[in-house]
């Protein structure tokens, strides 16, 4: 068997290769070779959220229309720009002050009903189990051995052994881990071990890892030998998020902290990705009156994210991508809820993406309509848009489709000019 | 059994020569049926004596040492692979073009569908026209078959076929070897007994073996290791891991903070949920004071509880879904007003529980627990299932959502009430909803309140499979339920795979999917040497009238629990079919905080009265990749740049603490340096080598690498001599700094001794620990931090 061959067939049988591959992704990211950026942020809205509140609106005509999709009137659809939003609170504000760098994609087919499979094929691009999310893939390429490499705050998450991701606790005891030989957190002099001491004990364990690594030979007892030496790599940086972590939000909206520990630590240089998420939105019963704020959090969260990332002086580093696991219903149950609807949007920013832009179009039903895969026009003879396909735009622009880690995870889908 | 080396090439020469040699046949008459037919061209010709597959020619060529192939290792590999995982299934299951045929196959998601498809197709081929078993006839074309010519009577799954129909009329028995599945094996290098122990008791019960259990295993071997097991599984410490396992599935911990689980209970079915915070106390001040703290927690683990009290008791375990009881303690009797039903020993004993009836309440184990039905809710549209969904998933091994990854496209239904009409949505639907329907007397909020109106008739009638649950169990329909479950084989492997997971951190194996028909063949042996360990615990579990001992004793001697290394580098080929194999996981924080105790003495603690670090959530429980069971719910189990951090602030503090707290003690209570004194120094002030202090130094290495990590090394050994080396130059280094004045002479304050830990009395003169002049109690603490470090102790 082909070496390249035994990859693929190892990734697809959720065996995490060892050693060789390992060392060549860190020599990708050796100190001749850093990672430049940007930061690749995935903002799950969990449960499944409702494109027609949002950024797919179809409302009704009157009071009169039966089975509506929308309890609000087509009157008062806003649009700025291309892109038409919803009616709801906050939605105005937060289109108005991006529209120019959002690209919104509608009709997205997510092609199932369930929160698992929906949630990994939006975030992988593949609706069968063992694809890496986006967020662990681009880290796995790029920068595996940075300690906060990828940032998991929920949503898809699955690494396929590529990375190890990160979950931030309580952060008043970050400082602690930041300086571990520090006896008190914020006293320098005081220390368990001297300096010295500590380098030679890293030496010896060190020297000791690799003895122990040499008689190992279980694949996957080397791998877990393999990633704890992995994560030792870049242990000293993490001191570095204590410089630019700032006092963490109480405002309750769970997407700020999660996005104030992301943009701190892409600043000081130890992460590559972050996946940050919000719940809330599975909403079979009562879903205005539910949902419409959850909507309002998640464009407060997206807000709050880029407005970090301006402060700490990175926004123009930052390529976000907001999604959930699917979309809701054409209508209202009888609980005035919306249950599960295969159809989705996705809405992304950055660097490298045209904004003002809407791509793919749903009908009054919120099905989409085929479309042209050059010009999006609706045809009979093109397309649907699939997770697949931006996951391939997004591998595009990250410069990671052609990677050996890429190709061990494919997408045998269209090349489509997505970004622009 | 031999195992079958799921290796294509070859395969059908392999049968049927193993069919003359290997194998006690029932019945060996098997004759082609008309050997001039067109059709049976690869066929074996009895004129040609070098044909290899005719089993009548007694000139073939045999090898008497090929290894038995069973029907169900055939099948996989020669039909269900290649030909009806991809193409047949397609249009037979239960909701394709051919569901209303006599051959509807079900997919590997669910467990079982192994003997569900055999059984189809032996139905099937026992069919014939013209003399011709219809299951050659159909796919070919011969006979009208809606799907057309599937595959020519010169493939090799015709063939196939065509070997599977003799099979079914000749079925063969294999004869199981003396160790079973060991071919799999070959080469691993397996724990022995009392490394088997020591991880067994680390993991389950947060200590180390004891001096005689350690002596009773050095006499007695494995012999000595199954009762040793017994006695362990007795212990408090499994209890409590159990119910840690089964907390990863239910999540119910969520609740056991502040009123959390007391607030889920129905204000008017338990008026006194909220008891302790009455103005006028009902009970004693102490019971009082307590009684939030311990109703609330007994309440929010109720469902944990009973799995522990079943396990305590050893009740058949599948009372975790048929005990027609619950269990309270002292104080959530008094929470669900039942406290007059039993009597404890001791009232204030927040860990003694007993089982109760609540009063109307048809009980069903966990399943009608309130803490069970709040964590997995339900709307008016859920209608239940996602309960049912989680029942498949927790207790019958079937992950219903793996249905769900084939594409469907709702927005082209054109159906009436899709989930039963429309085939996209009915192959989850038709699963999981007669199960739902069990759930019909159970509101959103996990109160039984039958409804008025009986259960939805737009959807399949509650049910347990094919069964229709009869119209007077209504009102006991979750005891219907779960009486049905129970014996279900598939309940024992769900309580074998939720217990290997626990053991080992693996998941249990599944069948290849029709997408890794590229390495099907080490998939499959990977899944079969599981399912051939798993059937045979599954015999022993129902033999022991289904006592979950039975199942944890099982695994822990099996070549998952043990294996820890292999003598021979790795083709590709066992790459895969190895690849899970040892247990190389990440010890979770509740794991590593017992293994820290037991083997240092003391828990990682800021002080005496706080809590265990690696357990409390703001400390570094959710760092260290644990869960909350609320908003953090799926553990990390690679480690992370942060998990680093917290085990290099351990290594560090736990040496700080731990290095003078043990030299406190009296050498026969030292966990940690019971061959050395502070003052024992390698060589003296001249330079000169003190050989005795030397040779006590490096046994005392060698108690540290043994306690810590459970390596058993002999004086000479090199990694005795490389943590030497790190003692002895650390020591070195800080002579000098001392004489430099560079360190004080003192250790911190923070790592010395002044108080006994337990009971915070102040040590007598002679036993503090704080002035380290010759600079040993800093160097044993660099020895500590190395092994503490350690992935041999970092790891399960």
């Amino acid at each position: 068997m082909e070496r390249r061959d035994f990859l693929k067939l190892a990734a697809i049988s959720g065996l995490s290769v060892a050693g060789p591959l390992r060392f060549l992704n860190m020599a990708h990211a050796s100190e001749a070779d850093p990672y430049t950026g940007p930061l690749w942020v995935m903002v799950h809205a969990s449960g499944g959220w409702d494109p027609t509140s949002l950024c797919d609106p179809k409302g009704r005509v009157n009071e009169e229309e039966e089975a509506p999709l929308n309890m609000f009137f087509k009157d008062e659809i806003g649009e700025i720009g291309q892109i038409r939003y919803a009616p709801v609170e906050g939605h105005q504000a937060f289109f108005e002050k991006y529209y120019s760098q959002l690209l919104i994609i509608n009709g997205l087919d997510t092609s199932t009903n369930g929160h698992d499979s929906g949630t990994r094929n939006v975030w992988s691009g593949s609706l069968r189990e063992g694809h890496p999310s986006f967020a662990a893939l681009v880290a796995g390429v790029y920068a595996p051995q940075k300690p906060m490499a990828f940032i998991s705050s929920g949503g898809y998450d699955y690494t396929a052994g590529l990375v190890a991701p990160t979950r931030v606790g309580d952060t008043n005891v970050l400082a602690e881990l930041a300086f571990p030989n520090r006896i008190a957190a914020d006293n320098e002099e005081r220390l368990f071990h001297t300096e010295s001491t500590v380098e030679r004990i890293a030496q010896a364990r060190a020297a000791r890892f690799e003895r122990q690594q040499q008689k190992q030979r279980l694949p996957n007892l080397n791998h877990s030998m393999d990633m704890l030496h992995t994560a030792r790599v870049g242990g000293n940086e993490l001191k570095q998020l204590t410089d630019y972590l700032p006092p963490l939000d109480n405002s309750g909206n769970n997407l700020k902290r999660q996005a104030q520990v992301a943009i701190a630590a892409y600043k000081a240089g130890i992460a590559i990705s972050a996946n940050l998420s919000i719940g809330g939105f599975d909403t079979h019963g009562n879903h205005d009156a539910t949902h419409f704020p959850r909507l309002q959090l998640l464009l407060e969260g997206v807000d709050f994210l880029m407005e970090e990332a301006a402060r700490q002086g990175v926004a123009d580093q930052v390529v976000v991508m907001v999604s959930s696991d699917f979309g809701r219903t054409p209508g209202y149950n009888a609980g005035n809820g919306k249950d599960h609807w295969s159809i989705t949007s996705a809405m992304l920013m950055g660097p490298g993406i045209v904004g003002n832009r809407v791509l793919g179009i749903t009908d009054d039903y919120h099905a989409p309509f085929y479309v042209d895969p050059n010009t999006f026009e609706p045809s009979e003879t093109g397309l649907r848009i699939t997770p697949a396909h931006v996951h391939r735009a997004l591998r595009s622009h990250a410069g990671i489709l052609d990677t050996e880690l890429s190709q061990q995870f494919p997408l045998n889908v269209e090349d489509l000019p997505l970004f622009g | 059994m031999v195992r079958v080396g799921g290796y294509r090439a070859g395969f059908l020469l392999l049968i049927m020569s193993v069919l003359v040699a290997g194998c006690q046949m029932e019945h060996v008459n098997f004759t082609p049926e008309d050997a001039s037919s067109e059709l049976d061209t690869s066929l074996p010709d009895p004129a040609d004596p070098n044909d290899p597959i005719d089993p009548t020619d007694p000139t073939d060529p045999v090898d008497p040492s090929a290894p038995c192939v069973t029907l169900e290792d055939f099948f996989i590999s020669e039909l269900w692979a290649p030909l009806m995982s991809t193409k047949c299934i397609a249009c037979h299951n239960s909701q394709g073009a051919a569901k209303d045929t006599k051959m509807v196959l079900q997919y590997s998601a669910i467990t079982g569908f192994l003997e569900h498809n055999l059984e189809a197709l032996r139905d099937v081929a026992s069919y014939q026209y013209d003399g011709e078993s219809i299951l050659l006839l159909k796919p070919t074309n011969q006979i009208d078959h809606a799907g057309g010519e599937i595959i020519t009577a010169d493939s090799p799954e015709y063939a196939a076929l065509q070997e599977l129909i003799f099979r079914f009329e000749n079925p063969i028995d294999c004869v199981p070897d003396d160790v079973p599945a060991d071919a799999f094996f070959e080469g691993v290098e397996l724990a022995g007994p009392y490394e088997t122990f020591r991880q067994a008791t680390l993991l389950l019960a947060g200590r180390l073996p004891t001096v005689e259990e350690r002596s009773y295993l050095k006499v007695g071997g494995f012999a000595a290791l199954e009762p040793l097991l017994d006695d362990l599984l007795n212990e408090e410490g499994f209890y409590e891991w159990l119910k840690e396992v089964y907390n990863d599935l239910f999540l119910t911990d969520r609740y056991i903070t502040g009123n959390r689980a007391s607030n889920l209970l129905d204000g008017t079915d338990y008026p006194n949920r909220r008891w302790y915070d009455a103005e006028e106390p009902m009970h004693p001040a102490n019971i009082m004071t307590l009684g939030q703290l311990h109703a609330n927690r007994a309440v929010g683990q109720e469902a944990l509880e009973l799995i522990a009290y079943i396990a305590r008791h050893d009740h058949p375990f599948h009372e975790v879904v048929t005990a027609d009881y619950m269990v309270v303690n002292p104080f959530s009797a008094i929470s669900y007003g039942v406290e007059d039903q039993v009597t404890f020993e001791n009232i204030t004993d927040e860990n003694e529980f007993h089982s109760v009836q609540l009063p109307g309440i048809p009980h069903a184990g966990v399943l009608t627990s309130s803490m069970f039905l709040n964590r997995f809710p339900t709307t008016d549209t859920n209608v239940n299932r996602h309960r049912s969904r989680i029942l498949f998933s927790f207790f019958l091994a079937t992950d219903v959502m793996k249905l769900a990854q084939r594409p469907i496209d709702p927005t082209s239904i054109q159906e009436h009430n899709p989930t039963m009409f429309n085939a996209d949505c009915a192959v989850c639907h038709d699963v999981i909803d007669p199960l739902a329907g069990g759930f019909q007397n159970w509101d959103a909020a996990g109160r039984y309140r039958p409804p008025d109106e009986g259960w939805h008739g737009d959807m399949l009638p509650p049910g347990y499979g094919e069964e229709a649950m009869p119209y007077p169990e209504r009102y006991q329909s979750l005891q219907w339920v779960a009486h049905r479950i129970a014996s279900d084989e598939r309940f024992m492997t769900s309580t074998i795979h939720t217990l290997f997971k626990g053991l080992t951190g693996l998941t249990p194996a599944r069948p290849p999917s029709e997408e890794e028909t590229e390495i099907y063949a080490e998939l499959m042996a990977t899944y079969d040497s599981q399912d051939e360990l798993f059937s045979s615990i599954r015999e022993d579990f129902a033999g022991s009238n289904y006592n979950i001992k039975t199942v944890a004793k099982a695994l822990i001697m099996s070549p998952w629990f043990r294996a820890k290394n292999i003598d021979f580098e790795l083709d590709d080929v066992r790459m895969i079919e190895l690849k899970d194999l040892g247990t190389g996981r990440l010890a979770t924080p509740e794991q590593l905080n017992r293994r820290l105790t037991a083997v240092i003495g003391f828990p990682w603690r800021n002080n005496r009265t706080s809590p265990d670090n690696l357990v409390v959530n703001n400390r570094y429980r959710i760092f260290y990749g644990g869960i909350d069971s609320d908003d953090v719910i799926g553990r990390i189990t690679d480690p992370n740049g942060l998990i680093v951090a917290v085990q290099q602030r351990m290594a560090g503090e736990v040496a700080c603490l731990s290095v003078g707290r043990d030299f406190s003690l009296l050498r026969h209570d030292r966990h940690l340096f019971p061959f050395v004194e502070p003052s024992y120094v390698p060589d003296d002030e001249n330079g000169f080598p003190i050989p005795q202090a030397q040779l006590s130094i490096r046994e005392n290495i060698r108690h540290l690498h043994a306690q810590l990590l459970g390596e058993q090394l002999s004086l000479d050994d090199p990694e005795i001599q490389h943590t030497y080396d790190l003692f002895y130059e650390t020591r070195k280094e800080g002579l000098q700094a001392i004489s430099d004045d560079t360190v004080s002479v003192n250790v911190d304050w923070r790592c010395s001794s002044t108080v006994d830990y337990w009971s915070g009395q102040t040590l007598s003169e002679n036993r503090r620990i704080s002035a380290d002049p010759d600079y040993t109690i800093r160097s044993w603490m660099a020895v500590l931090s190395y092994l503490l470090s350690d992935y041999r102790l970092l790891y399960q």
